[in-house]
């Protein structure tokens, strides 16, 4: 309890308001709707101590890269849970099967790593240059990320 | 230029955005959105904490939260996988300890990660959870230290300590969060000291005198509620298949305390932090690990549990488990299956970087081997690329890219060569995936 107990009063509170919705937004896409709040509140109380630290520029970036490692963490069992509230996902009226909901259902069918990088470059509109330095990755990396993901999601386009 | 492809991604993106749930009023409460079953959540939380890493930072997302027997009804309806394979709801008669009915049956798979627990010399018990890709998540104001080749991160609070592997693919916390205990404990380093970490595996060999309650990943939970009111939380029922005991109990990070035995079995007492809504016990059951969660301040209650297990009804518990359709057997291994299950006993968890490791455990070993070991890998380093590390491994830069799944023409649209400095610290495969078969898991004391 120390850790968290060291923040000053309303610190925590402070800092979740101001970031909660970015962070359950990025769980949502990486784990759907339904954990979202979990992983997000998990990884934001991992990470709050750290991003408080004096050192520490961005405190956002960290707190999403949080969100991102605690989806890895967590990976294993709920994968498949996730993939399927994932493509479970969005607008009733698009039930009929459409090409947009087919790139949906392969947007849940990538690996996290690639999820996160477009969530960053189609969403937050990050450079891969940005997404890379919040991600903790090369610029090559990222962009590996990139490719291959839009290649499965053009296929299944086609 | 945006392309109809980008256009089908962003739509994409926007629809699972809009997806998104409110965040909670608070961080410190972790209600369960859309799935009101409020004991997974701090399982998976306790292992982080038990790994020292935040300590009792995370205690404070301990359930507060009320349930009924209607929601969980409607969570399990809507969200278990129990349900969908025909094997949901069950009523059952409460043992005999109490009265009542059992509301619910419903099955959840947390983190699968590795875990287990060791008993010390001096009767303080001692988690061990094994994580991977951890060590960045780490708290920059935890006291680190690197001893040898391993970097070692303490935890200042709950006597814990975790240290992590060369490449960081694997981490081990060790803790113990009994009242007494100090942070950089001798028995803590003890363990520490017994402890083999690299790469592609990790063990410790249990040292003379200390005791393993096993060790595996956690598989799938089955949960009980015995609850004859709509509105009151009752008592739980947990089981685990094929999870022992020590797994069980490494997610709690447990002192001392022994509560009683019966029918052969050590029952562990688990006391709740504050602001958990249970306390438990725990006890091995065949193999199994079962758990039984009261109520926080009803204590009668919790005595009259205590008191059924030392009069021997931990059977009776056990066939409460039994009756559970599903919860057993061929349905239950089927399921393990589908998630990963090689063998009883055996898990395997698959990684992203680091290959797949199975956690085994014999009465003198707890162990974490490679199962679909990645074969020999190459840690880079600054200002390394695929042409040095090929160069300097006597490989060919394409067999070398095969064996990570890449090819020249794949690197060439990622806007990369060869020549290209690759990620220091990760690692790179020296051969290809799965072609060497893990021979190193124990089978004999």
């Amino acid at each position: 309890m120390a850790l968290i107990d060291s923040l000053p009063d309303g610190a925590l509170e402070r800092m979740w308001r101001e970031h909660a919705d970015a962070l359950v937004r990025l769980a949502t896409v990486l784990v759907g709707p339904s954990e979202a709040n979990d992983i997000a509140t998990e990884a934001f109380l991992r990470a709050a101590v750290a991003a408080q630290h004096p050192d520490v520029e961005r405190p956002r970036a960290l707190l999403l890269r949080a969100v991102v490692n605690r989806a890895h963490d967590l990976r294993r069992s709920n994968e498949r849970r996730w993939r399927r509230d994932l493509a479970a996902v969005g607008p009733a009226a698009t039930s009929s099967p459409d090409s947009h909901v087919d790139v949906r259902r392969a947007v849940s069918n990538l690996s996290l790593q690639q999820r996160s990088v477009l969530y960053f470059v189609y969403w937050e509109d990050l450079t891969e240059a940005q997404t890379a330095e919040l991600l903790g990755l090369s610029p090559g990396t990222v962009r590996r990320h990139l490719v291959r993901a839009r290649d499965h999601l053009r296929k299944a386009l086609s | 230029m945006t392309t109809d492809l980008d256009h089908a991604i962003s739509s994409a993106i926007s629809d699972l955005v809009a997806a998104a749930p409110e965040p909670l009023d608070t961080p410190s409460i972790a209600t369960i959105t859309g799935r009101p079953v409020s004991r997974r959540p701090r399982l998976l939380l306790a292992t982080a904490a038990s790994a020292a890493i935040i300590g009792g930072g995370l205690a404070v997302l301990a359930v507060a939260r009320r349930h009924t027997s209607t929601d969980l009804t409607t969570a399990t309806a809507t969200d278990n996988t129990a349900a969908a394979d025909g094997r949901g709801l069950d009523r059952l008669l409460y043992p005999a300890a109490s009265s009542g009915d059992a509301t619910a049956a419903s099955i959840s798979a947390p983190g699968g990660r590795a875990a287990g627990a060791l008993i010390s010399p001096t009767g303080n018990v001692y988690t061990v959870n094994v994580m991977e890709n951890f060590w960045g998540s780490l708290p920059v104001d935890l006291e680190q230290r690197t001893i040898g080749t391993i970097d070692v991160a303490v935890g200042n609070q709950d006597g814990t300590l975790a240290y992590t592997a060369l490449n960081r693919c694997t981490m081990i916390g060790i803790g113990n969060r009994s009242p007494e205990s100090q942070p950089w404990s001798a028995e803590a380093f003890q363990l520490l000291g017994a402890t083999t970490l690299t790469q592609t595996s990790a063990s410790i060999s249990v040292p003379a005198g200390w005791t393993s309650l096993g060790a595996g990943s956690l598989g799938t939970i089955y949960e009980l509620h015995f609850d004859a009111s709509s509105d009151v939380q009752g008592v739980v029922l947990w089981q685990m298949p094929g999870t022992p005991v020590g797994t069980l109990l490494s997610q709690f990070s447990p002192g001392a305390a022994i509560a009683t035995t019966a029918d052969g079995a050590t029952a562990w007492l688990l006391r709740g932090t504050d602001g958990d809504p249970y306390n438990y016990l725990a006890w091995d059951a065949a193999g199994s690990a079962a758990m039984v969660g009261v109520p926080h301040g009803d204590e009668a209650q919790f005595q009259s549990v205590v008191s059924s297990l030392r009069a021997g009804h931990a059977a009776e518990w056990a066939k409460v488990l039994d009756s559970v359709p599903g919860a057993t057997g061929a349905d239950a291994s089927a399921q393990e299956a589908e998630s990963g299950t090689t063998v009883p006993g055996t898990r395997t968890d698959p990684s992203s970087s680091c290959g797949s490791r199975t956690l085994t455990i014999t009465d003198t070993t707890l162990e974490l081997v490679a199962a679909d070991r990645p074969g020999p890998v190459h840690v880079v380093q600054a200002g390394e690329t695929w042409a040095s590390i090929a160069a300097d491994e006597g490989l060919t830069v394409d067999l070398l890219l095969e064996f990570n799944g890449l090819t020249t023409a794949e690197l060439a649209l990622s806007g990369e060569t060869i020549d290209t400095p690759l990620d220091a610290g990760t690692a790179v495969r020296l051969a290809r995936v799965g072609s060497v078969t893990d021979t190193t898991v124990p089978t004999t004391p």
